[in-house]
């Protein structure tokens, strides 16, 4: 759940959490499985039964709209960074293999439509998608300065910049730049 | 496209009273259950009239066909919190300690399980809502002192700061952005002054 809202919260796209999503996958299928069985071999009218079977029917559900919403958030970020992650090459891990696959394919479409479109009518030198030339990146990338809330589960002490420091106490509320508070994310820090 | 524009960067309501649902609260069974695992947590067996702690989701469930009783939390009374209004009176520039999720909390109790408060839902209902506006004046004051870089907002709960979010987010956003382009215009400067030295 916490891996839900990060996701949500950071401006960049955060490493994809495969051992989680596949531990909680199976523990879904294996869930199901077990409320698939009960319901066909016992006695239905058994009215205790009945109400444990709901509860697990509903922490299933609650448990999947999580995972959609999670991954969700992280196919609009792709959508909106395309070109960025496509090109960028040390991300072991990143994105999971279904992921990498529908990027490369919305970037197929994409490329195409742009091109049928209007890109075939400008001259061929403007016509480059991740064009870096002229001053102007035409990749988007995530805002790394972007400011974020954050909930401090420790007292600890950051790093602003060179000769900055910011003391943060326990169960603290701030607004502080994704940059500075990357690194210590999962430890200390919480976004919300 | 996959996401709606409003869900980006920011929960809704009803999000966040879905999340707080994972919160743990004590009730009091009024019959017994055997032991259920779950994925997330265990429910551990129920007998009646004996307190256990369960998520504040499978209590509802369980309150909906009056099979509990949710013992509400112990800051949730007028008493309590008559006296952080109080507080938040006097001390002007101060948020008072609340529970980070204390109006999602509220809400659901009202909502689902208000035979099981203390007081009147009357009662608790004004009280909650002068105490939200209270606060409301007080962050709304605070936004005068946004920055560029970094700002600290203790005692906020998690509906308050979903609600000036939407405002904080982009001003800091835009701010730090003019910010950037004077240090820059700044070191650019200092450049040509040494050149021309």
């Amino acid at each position: 759940m916490r891996a839900m809202i990060h996701e949500r919260m950071a401006p960049e796209l955060l490493p994809y959490k495969t051992d989680l999503m596949k531990n909680i996958l199976s523990h879904i299928e294996s869930q199901q499985q077990f409320l698939l069985d009960s319901h066909e071999y016992s006695d239905m009218n058994n009215k205790d039964l009945k109400l444990q079977l709901m509860i697990i029917e509903t922490e299933l559900e609650r448990i999947q709209y999580i995972i959609r919403l999670y991954l969700r958030v992280r196919l609009n970020k792709l959508q909106q960074f395309t070109v960025f992650y496509l090109n960028d090459e040390n991300q072991n891990g990143l994105l999971s293999s279904e992921e990498r696959e529908y990027i490369g394919k919305y970037f197929q479409i994409m490329s195409k439509l742009y091109n049928n479109s209007f890109l075939k009518k400008v001259p061929t030198i403007l016509s480059y998608l991740d064009d870096t030339s002229g001053g102007q990146s035409m990749i988007v990338k995530p805002e790394m300065n972007y400011p974020v809330f954050i909930k401090c589960l420790n007292d600890r002490i950051i790093d602003l910049n060179k000769d900055e420091q910011l003391e943060l106490v326990k169960d603290g509320v701030y607004v502080v730049k994704y940059n500075i508070i990357k690194k210590y994310l999962d430890s200390d820090i919480i976004l919300i | 496209m996959v996401l709606p524009s409003n869900l980006i960067g920011n929960l809704t309501p009803n999000e966040l009273s879905f999340l707080t649902e994972n919160e743990m609260i004590t009730i009091l069974p009024r019959y017994s259950m055997n032991k259920i695992d779950l994925i997330g947590t265990s429910i551990p067996k129920l007998r009646a009239m004996r307190r256990e702690k369960v998520p504040l989701w499978v209590a509802l469930i369980l309150k909906s066909q009056s099979k509990c009783n949710i013992v509400p939390p112990d800051w949730l009374n007028h008493q309590y919190l008559k006296d952080k209004y109080d507080e938040e009176i006097r001390k002007a520039n101060q948020f008072s300690a609340l529970p980070f999720n204390w109006l999602e909390i509220t809400k659901i109790f009202l909502d689902n399980a208000s035979d099981d408060l203390q007081d009147s839902t009357d009662e608790i209902r004004s009280i909650i809502q002068d105490l939200k506006e209270i606060r409301l004046v007080k962050s709304r004051r605070g936004l005068k002192e946004l920055n560029e870089s970094n700002i600290q907002l203790n005692g906020l709960g998690m509906m308050e700061i979903n609600e000036i979010r939407t405002f904080v987010i982009p001003v800091m956003n835009k701010l730090r952005q003019l910010h950037d382009t004077t240090v820059k215009e700044e070191e650019a400067e200092s450049d040509e002054d040494e050149m021309s030295e």
